[in-house]
């Protein structure tokens, strides 16, 4: 893909479509980091190709001046793997929810992880069924009171970076949608990553689960509970630096710093082959309650879906030659009849 | 057997294993003593095979030639058999099974249609096979996709579509059951796929490895919502090739799903294919642009005034980005529209475009002996048992005639002629009376079914004997009527003085029948009207220019549309064009009329006249009357095994 200087405004990748969101909703925000952010991305739009599933996020490819396709509940990163296998020219993006890409269509999602295929993930994790207008999710606390759980849930929720990082992901890593700069920073990221790119944003449902990660965006909770990963930084985080996270018999836990040699404080490697320290970094937290990492967990390179299957098409027709009907129908010998 | 081979093969220094091995000779020898085959050809395919272990090639044509010396010896058969060889007609040949056959035909299609073949598949018998034989064709472009499920095989597809690949997803009926959200995605959003169905036995897992044709109503109609589309069917491994090829074009030209059927029997039988001339083929047409479309940019809903498909925009083309799905979408521009009548018109339209590929497909043919009063309707893998029984019956001086549906959805535009050309209408079909269900439904015939699902198919005799026994029973009646001439005529004519009055009422009734086929005669008027209006609105032009446009491409059309141009006050004008429309429908509607009602009379009196002759029959002689129960005992056999 070239990447040349193009001089796109944020509004070049706005359709013409009326946004139809809730007012207030954590997609507007996301909307406008990701129009922002394409602008610098340096891919010509009609490059460009937004998948969606169903669900309020899957409504985003509507809203972006893009090639777009709104397809079916949960197969988003199926019908993204045909585009990206299809055209390794294109810079393909999946937007997604947490019904969309962890219940319905979980399978999908990581088997397109596990594949590596090309491709960026956005799931936006509100914890709740929004279309539907108020069911839990598979990412919903224990004891939610909803719609269909009146009584509360008693299903323990999926760790969605648990969940990619066991399914092979090379590229994991989280957001917030208030949280621009994060957002831009873990997206430019994720684009420029060869293969697939898997970025969970928590994302605030106003309506239906309201305030859901302030633990992690009010004013307080966003200085004591956020552990930002940086690569290449030790891991320390709380109003005053005075906690960090440490490795301890292969697992990353949360200490005081004073209780610790500031030489054992872990220092964020996401080029890690083995997923394990990522993984346990997952574990920090089971979701946006107390202390909880965000940014990139990991990011390694893995040959891609599309080069390998695209070079086997290649190698075949440099040993064979490009195919002729002619001999396909005789491949299997012929004989005459007078 | 066993002691036979170490007997045979004591000579050769063979480990014992590698000895047992050769059992299958001895067999195929003694088997080709059984059909008095010359073992030349089988030598020279062992040695062939062995050519590197002439040891092993020596010892095997030892085991062939020691079984059909001990079918001599012995003569453990009574009876031996001679098979000549098939009379083909000139030409090269290759041996063929229906799932290579399918894919070539895919690989064709994409090949004439100058695009990258795109094959996603999650493993399921039958269909496998294809998935195999694509992903040995990379040198023809050809990217197979084997999904995690069925479902992401079809999606996957889809996402190739948009992307501008000839898209395939293939499957057996479990995987279709899965696929069917992703087909309407696919319809919906109106991109080319074509969908492989190799039927097996149904329903859940039913029997994986027989065949059976009972996914046609499931083809058909196994879609939510009003999701019509073109559903073809191959007859025979060598037929499987032309009907993907088929299946291709129809897919591309009208931008949409379709439905390819198969079936075990097709599948994994194979035949001599006589090879086509490649250049013989037709180039295919997409619908593929980087244009726009209107002066004001790209609209991915503006349709072709002739096949009603729209244009192909794929990613990586400037200026026609755009966004499609599963939502309804307004016609021309294609955003997301809840429009009330926008929906009625989209629907309509979706119908509308696969009904018209009726007369872009080829007709229906007849075979065997076109005078008589029966056809045998086929479609799918019956077809060589059925022409064969047909061939059979007229070489026996039985008049039976057949005909066999490759379209099964839009039905050829000549089908309803054909089946209306004969009296007695029999379907042989691998279901209980699928394809006579939808006969039935669209034509009103009283079609026969021949029905059986018993993981076989149908062999030439079984079918001779059914259709022999079916003709049989629907001629009982008619045999005995000549000795009841002068009967008949007295009841002729007291019948017609009765039943004059009733011709009025059947006039009536025919009538009120057919006044909804009036919209049949072109197409449909409010699609032409609300096609124009998106298009005027789009280009910005009058609803007049656009009519007058079109009219250039669709003469069913041209001449109401000359006369809004010479009188532009549309409103007045519009309600005479209509008027002559409907003018010009009804014309050919009173012929149809005319003719159903005579027909519909003439059967009437015929009904009453045989009742009436069977009643006098019964009076006149009680010996008569004792043939007359035999024959319709006869009947009512033959129709329990329908």
């Amino acid at each position: 893909m070239s990447k040349i200087p193009l001089s796109y405004k944020r509004t070049d990748f706005a359709s013409d479509q009326e946004v139809k969101w809730c007012p207030g909703c954590g997609d507007y925000t996301i909307l406008a980091s990701v129009q922002n952010f394409m602008t610098e991305l340096g891919i010509r739009k009609e490059n460009i190709v937004f998948v969606s599933g169903i669900g309020c996020a899957a409504r985003f490819p509507y809203y972006m001046n893009t090639y777009g396709l709104h397809s079916i509940h949960g197969r988003a990163p199926a019908v993204a793997t045909g585009v990206s296998a299809s055209n390794p020219d294109l810079s393909v993006w999946v937007v997604s929810g947490d019904g969309d890409a962890l219940s319905i269509g979980g399978n999908h999602l990581i088997h397109a992880l596990r594949r590596n295929v090309n491709m960026k993930i956005l799931m936006f994790n509100n914890q709740i069924y929004g279309l539907t207008k108020g069911q839990y999710s598979p990412t919903s606390e224990e004891g939610k009171k909803t719609k269909s759980s009146p009584f509360g849930s008693v299903e323990l929720p999926l760790n969605p970076m648990s969940l990619a990082l066991g399914a092979e992901a090379s590229f994991v890593a989280r957001s917030i949608d208030m949280d621009r700069d994060l957002t831009a920073e873990v997206l430019r990221a994720a684009s420029e990553h060869e293969g697939s790119a898997y970025v969970e944003i928590y994302q605030n449902c106003n309506v239906f689960n309201d305030k859901a990660f302030e633990q992690l965006t009010s004013k307080e909770g966003k200085i004591a509970n956020r552990i930002n990963l940086r690569h290449g930084e030790k891991v320390i985080f709380g109003a005053e630096d005075e906690n960090a996270v440490t490795i301890r018999d292969g697992e990353a836990v949360i200490v005081k710093r004073s209780e610790i040699d500031d030489s054992e404080i872990y220092v964020h490697d996401i080029t890690k082959d083995n997923p394990s320290i990522a993984f346990s970094l997952s574990r920090l937290s089971h979701g946006p309650y107390g202390p909880t990492p965000v940014g990139i967990f990991r990011q390694v390179e893995r040959d891609t879906y599309n080069d390998e299957v695209r070079e086997q098409i290649d190698s075949s027709i440099e040993q064979k030659g490009e195919g002729e009907l002619d001999k396909l129908i005789r491949s299997l010998g012929t004989w005459d009849v007078s | 057997m066993e002691k036979l081979t170490k007997e045979a093969l004591e000579e050769f220094d063979l480990p014992g294993r590698a000895v047992l091995r050769s059992k299958n000779m001895i067999a195929l020898g003694l088997i080709s003593w059984t059909f008095n085959r010359d073992l030349k050809d089988t030598e020279n395919w062992i040695n062939e095979k062995f050519k590197n272990l002439p040891e092993v090639a020596k010892a095997n044509i030892k085991a062939l030639k020691t079984g059909y010396n001990f079918g001599i010896t012995v003569e453990a058969f009574h009876h031996t058999y001679k098979v000549d060889k098939a009379s083909l007609p000139a030409g090269e040949y290759t041996n063929i099974n229906g799932n290579i056959g399918l894919s070539w035909g895919l690989i064709a299609g994409a090949k004439k249609a100058n695009l990258e073949l795109f094959y996603g598949s999650y493993p399921i018998t039958p269909a496998s096979d294809i998935l195999h034989e694509l992903s040995k064709h990379k040198n023809f472009n050809v990217l197979t996709f084997q999904a995690e499920d069925e479902i992401a095989a079809a999606a996957a597809a889809v996402g190739a579509s948009f992307t501008g690949k000839l898209a395939v997803t293939g499957t057996s009926g479990p995987g279709l059951a899965l696929k069917s959200e992703t087909i309407s995605l696919a319809l919906s959003a109106e991109l080319p796929l074509v969908v492989v169905n190799v039927q097996r036995g149904g329903p859940s897992t039913g029997l994986p490895t027989k065949p059976e044709q009972s996914d046609l109503m499931f083809a058909m109609y196994g879609r939510h919502g009003e999701a019509p589309l073109p559903v073809i069917a191959a007859k025979s491994p060598s037929h499987a090739f032309y009907a993907a090829f088929e299946a291709t074009r129809i897919a591309l030209k009208y931008m949409t799903p379709v439905i390819l059927l198969s079936d075990n029997y097709v599948a994994t039988g194979s035949e001599p294919w006589k090879l086509p001339e490649i250049e013989s083929l037709n180039e295919l047409g997409t619908n593929l642009t980087t244009k726009y479309n209107t002066e004001e940019g790209f609209l991915p809903f503006f349709r072709d005034f002739q096949t009603n498909a729209r244009p192909w925009a794929i990613p990586g083309t400037p200026g026609l980005e755009h966004r499609i799905g599963g939502l309804e979408k307004e016609d021309g521009t294609g955003n997301v529209s809840y429009d009330t009548d926008n929906h009625q018109y989209m629907t309509d339209m979706r119908a509308w475009k696969i009904e018209n590929i009726a007369n872009d497909i080829d007709q229906l043919e007849l075979n065997g002996d076109i005078s008589s009063d029966t056809l045998v309707v086929g479609w799918g893998s019956t077809y060589g048992g059925i022409t064969q029984a047909v061939n059979r019956l007229n070489s026996k001086g039985i008049k039976v005639a057949s005909t066999h549906f490759t379209h099964v959805n839009p039905f050829p535009d000549n089908t309803g002629e054909i089946l209306s050309r004969f009296k007695n209408i029999i379907i042989p079909e691998l279901n209980t009376g699928q394809l006579s269900k939808l006969l039935r439904a669209r034509f009103l015939v009283d079609a026969i079914g021949i029905n059986k699902v018993e993981g076989l198919p149908f062999t030439a005799q079984e079918l001779e004997e059914k259709i022999e026994g079916l003709i049989k029973s629907f001629s009982s009646v008619s045999t005995s009527v000549p000795t009841m001439e002068p009967v008949i005529e007295e009841v002729v004519e007291e019948v017609v003085a009765e039943e004059e009055p009733a011709v009025e009422e059947v006039l009536e009734e025919v009538v009120a029948e057919e006044e909804p086929d009036v919209e049949e005669v072109g197409i449909p008027e409010h699609l032409i009207l609300r096609s124009a209006e998106a298009r005027a609105k789009a280009l910005g032009i009058p609803v007049e220019q656009v009519l007058e446009e079109m009219s250039g491409n669709k003469p069913a059309i041209e001449e109401p549309v000359a006369e809004v141009v010479e009188e532009p006050v549309a409103d007045e004008t519009s309600t005479e064009e209509k008027e002559e429309v409907l003018g010009e429908a009804q014309d050919s509607v009173v012929e149809r009329v005319t003719e159903r009602v005579t027909e519909r009379v003439t059967e009437r009196i015929i009904e009453k006249v045989d009742e009436n002759v069977a009643e006098k029959k019964e009076l006149l002689a009680d010996n008569e009357s004792q043939t007359d129960e035999v024959e319709t005992s006869e009947k009512e056999e033959v129709k329990t095994d329908e």
